[in-house]
């Protein structure tokens, strides 16, 4: 099981939550002055060190694997971009995702569904205890755990949730809200981090800095910040609703139709509707949909995750298609309700 | 901390100027950094920016003429005061003081407080304990056994002693 297709906490806003610890080995130089040679060493290492591990390697020729999992949060876009050999682990029924020479050797994270960060912590600490026995990993009782960039110092720890947030995005309050948290130590940033925009009123919100926090106050910091958030959105999506029932209806309603019955449909058309679905469910305008099969849907249509399913997939014309189809026979049994 | 102008890469270029008492500051990555010509706030040619700047402001002077290398990574103190990045953890030792101003630049003067290499699962366990025992404290002091309470307590305690470390 994924983070998209189970249950969660706060699901009707947070849609997965990722604790990432940046680890390096003693004895090799940094990604970036790392050798194939060498990344290929780390990588065996590591493999060795966790047998029930599945293990693939990235070089080239299997681009669109590697951008698929970047759709499902597994793997960064720096990941996917990078031109040094890199692989991903997965192990512990898919809870646990290791990057191996990304930025740092090892970037092991827990990906989970809904709000859990403590649990996440607690799976991406098992894999992290594995690979210390295992592995020498370059530590400093002043500096903590070093890492090629000096801000990521310290616990080398990062918390991050993905929130959907459509309707403090229709009131405008994103940015007074980014503000407040980020004096709180905390960022927001668009849906696949660093970079990238909030498609689909997508956000991940995670802290910046850990040289000084230790595990469970960067936890305790994140989970203040979700829960403010959630507890916003929920407020905005009720007075979103109630200052203008018709509007927001007819909204969902619209969308609803469209996803029924669409012939075509853009990765981007879907990401806008994605976030008044989500709005929708959560008012009771429709019946039928699910948080879980939302999260199930955004994966599955995004373009190369889409590529991966069939062959034939090269062309956008026969993606738009594909992606209406499924579309189309997940939205069978939904119905809008709250005319 | 992100880069104030692309708001992408990291900020590893930290610039600070006070005239007559007016502050200017900037966090820039070092593309960033270069592309906005920071030399021009200097007196100095553009080539040499990256240099003058750290020698001046950030790495006093040192390194101009020596070129410290790191022996396991080749990593030259001039290299690192143009990217900003380790080459390898032995850098963090060679390099230790230039290292320890671009790190307060960037955390100020935090010492790590959080877990050591293999000891997570051991701390955890040490958190639920700790959490099982204050749930039997509160019992304890429900059905008025103090003495029993008073005993848990000072298990807390010793078991909180040893901290995140």
């Amino acid at each position: 099981m994924s983070w998209y297709n189970e249950k969660g906490e706060m699901q009707d806003v947070v849609l997965s939550t990722r604790v990432r610890l940046a680890r390096n080995l003693n004895g090799y130089p940094f990604v970036s002055r790392l050798s194939d040679k060498q990344a290929d060493e780390i990588i065996g290492k590591v493999c060795a060190a966790l047998p029930d591990y599945s293990c693939e390697k990235f070089f080239e020729g299997n681009a669109y694997k590697c951008r698929s999992y970047m759709e499902m949060h597994y793997v960064s876009p720096e990941f996917v971009s990078g031109e040094n050999h890199r692989a991903l682990l997965s192990g512990e029924g898919d809870k646990v995702k290791i990057m191996v020479c990304e930025e740092d050797h090892l970037r092991i994270q827990s990906i989970l569904p809904g709000f859990s960060p403590k649990e996440a912590f607690e799976y991406a600490s098992k894999a992290d205890d594995r690979l210390s026995t295992a592995l020498d990993i370059a530590f400093s009782e002043k500096y903590g755990y070093l890492t090629q960039c000096p801000t990521n110092l310290g616990a080398a720890m990062r918390v991050s949730a993905m929130l959907c947030l459509p309707a403090l995005t229709m009131q405008g309050a994103i940015e007074a809200y980014a503000n407040a948290v980020s004096k709180m130590g905390i960022t927001i940033r668009g849906m696949y981090g660093e970079g990238s925009r909030a498609s689909g009123a997508i956000y991940q919100i995670s802290n910046k800095a850990s040289l000084g926090a230790g595990e469970s106050e960067i936890i305790k910091l994140i989970t203040d910040a979700v829960n403010k958030l959630v507890q916003a959105e929920r407020n905005a999506r009720k007075n979103v609703y109630d200052s203008d029932k018709a509007k927001v209806t007819d909204r969902v309603a619209r969308d609803v139709g469209i996803l029924k019955y669409a012939n075509m449909m853009s990765s981007d058309e879907f990401a806008g509707m994605f976030a008044d679905l989500k709005l929708g469910m959560y008012l009771g305008i429709t019946e039928g949909l699910s948080d879980v099969k939302l999260s199930e849907m955004l994966v599955a249509v995004q373009p190369a995750t889409l590529y991966m399913t069939a062959q034939g997939m090269e062309s956008e014309t026969v993606r738009d298609k594909a992606r209406a189809k499924f579309l189309r026979d997940m939205m069978k049994d939904v119905k809008v309700v709250g005319y | 901390m992100l880069c104030q102008k692309c708001n992408k890469r990291e900020a590893t270029v930290h610039f600070k100027q006070v005239i007559n008492g007016h502050v200017t500051e900037m966090n820039l990555c070092p593309e960033c950094a270069e592309k906005e010509n920071l030399a021009s706030y200097f007196s100095f040619e553009p080539e040499n920016m990256f240099s003058d700047f750290f020698s001046d402001s950030i790495f006093g002077g040192t390194y101009l003429g020596e070129q410290k290398k790191c022996p396991e990574c080749n990593m030259t103190l001039n290299e690192l005061a143009r990217t900003g990045r380790a080459g390898c953890a032995k850098c963090y030792d060679v390099f230790a003081d230039e290292m320890s101003k671009i790190i307060s630049g960037i955390h100020g003067n935090a010492r790590h407080v959080g877990a050591k290499p293999g000891k997570h699962v051991e701390q955890i366990e040490k958190r639920k304990e700790i959490e099982n025992l204050r749930k039997e404290q509160r019992e304890a002091v429900k059905v008025q056994n103090y003495e029993k309470a008073a005993e848990l307590r000072d298990r807390i305690r010793e078991l909180e002693k040893g901290g995140e470390n």
